[in-house]
């Protein structure tokens, strides 16, 4: 075999890896760190929900969640959450392309509408508390309600005010196609985010 | 030609995202259908352990597809399979050694009191229960 011919069977990596490149993400040391992050994260509303489920099982005075909570809503919300989902993997394809229109207008989408969710979770705390006076103090039923959608209110705004940067950086610096690696960390938290309340909704709501 | 990792695929090749698998758009259908699904088995009046069993699987089919297309999972390398299902089986470790436990306490079997901070023995207040039963004039919100 002629030296032409093996060269074009062997192997030719672009760069060398470096010696402390993560295994498991070459190339983007920050995913890996948010997925260890979230993986953190995973377990302490894991243990929020496995607790909630432990205490509601065989629990006879448990009220019907259906008595006191609005399904349609919530089921808007989720549905709002799902659609914010899409809208930041588009904000991830624009940047990957250099469409940097793209990222902004999908960005500013995943904004609001992680905004219009909390509106939402607003309006229907509101509604609970002046309305039903039911406080995280009334039953296990309200603590545990109002602790496991106030933990993840509290993640949804932390990810409006992180995407919000962005959205801003967006705009004051020049991103580039390099830059996709700060878009596509942002979109873990944020599905990580969403991918929580499907199964809040489910567990709380509708079960 | 340098044969690109899943993991490297799916940092510098937009179009290994493009071409490996359904579409954005097209998760989001399912997600939607699933979500609809959801509110019908809700809806249905289904027996307990039926309604929950259907409830759960739809919600970790919705969950799965979250985590595998928009998170990427299905293009990175397996390691990180083992950083995302850890959690999964704490949770699952957690909820199975818990229940045993909190099932029995008298606060959840007994249909007399139940109040937050409550410790056997001790008097208890006669209102927390009433609380836990919604009032004739509750609106549901929506």
């Amino acid at each position: 075999m002629n030296e032409a011919a093996l060269s074009e069977t062997q192997f030719h990596p672009v760069e060398t890896a470096d010696e402390h490149e993560p295994s498991l993400t070459p190339g983007n040391t920050g995913k890996l760190g948010m997925w260890v992050f979230l993986a953190g994260d995973a377990m302490t509303f894991g243990a929020a929900i496995a607790a909630y489920g432990a205490l509601r099982w065989h629990n006879v005075n448990w009220p019907d969640p259906a008595d006191w909570l609005g399904i349609s809503l919530t089921a808007l919300m989720t549905f709002i959450l799902i659609c914010s989902s899409v809208t930041m993997v588009e904000a991830l394809d624009g940047i990957r392309h250099g469409n940097i229109s793209k990222l902004r207008i999908f960005l500013a989408l995943t904004v609001l509408g992680g905004a219009a969710f909390l509106g939402c979770q607003a309006y229907e705390w509101r509604h609970l508390i002046a309305g039903e006076d039911l406080s995280i103090k009334t039953s296990l039923f309200s603590a545990t309600f109002f602790i496991l959608t106030g933990f993840h209110g509290c993640h949804v705004f932390g990810g409006v005010c992180y995407l919000g940067t962005l959205l801003v950086h967006s705009f004051t610096r020049a991103y580039t196609v390099a830059d996709s690696k700060i878009v596509e960390v942002a979109g873990l938290y944020w599905h990580f985010v969403d991918l929580v309340w499907i199964l809040i909704f489910t567990f709380v709501y509708l079960i | 030609m340098a044969e690109l990792t899943p993991s490297e695929g799916a940092s510098s090749n937009p179009s290994a995202l493009e071409h490996g698998g359904p579409g954005y758009i097209t998760i989001f259908v399912y997600l939607t259908v699933l979500t609809g699904a959801e509110l019908f088995v809700y809806a249905m009046g289904l027996a307990t352990v039926l309604k929950v069993g259907l409830l759960v699987l739809l919600a970790l089919t919705k969950a799965a597809l979250v985590a595998m297309y928009f998170m990427h999972l299905a293009l990175e390398r397996k390691g990180l399979w083992i950083v995302a299902a850890t959690p999964l089986m704490l949770v699952a470790f957690a909820y199975f050694m818990l229940r045993p436990d909190l099932s029995a306490r008298a606060w959840v079997s007994s249909p007399a009191h139940q109040t937050i901070g409550h410790h056997e023995g001790e008097p208890t207040n006669d209102d927390a229960h009433a609380a836990l039963v919604a009032p004739a004039s509750a609106r549901r919100l929506l």
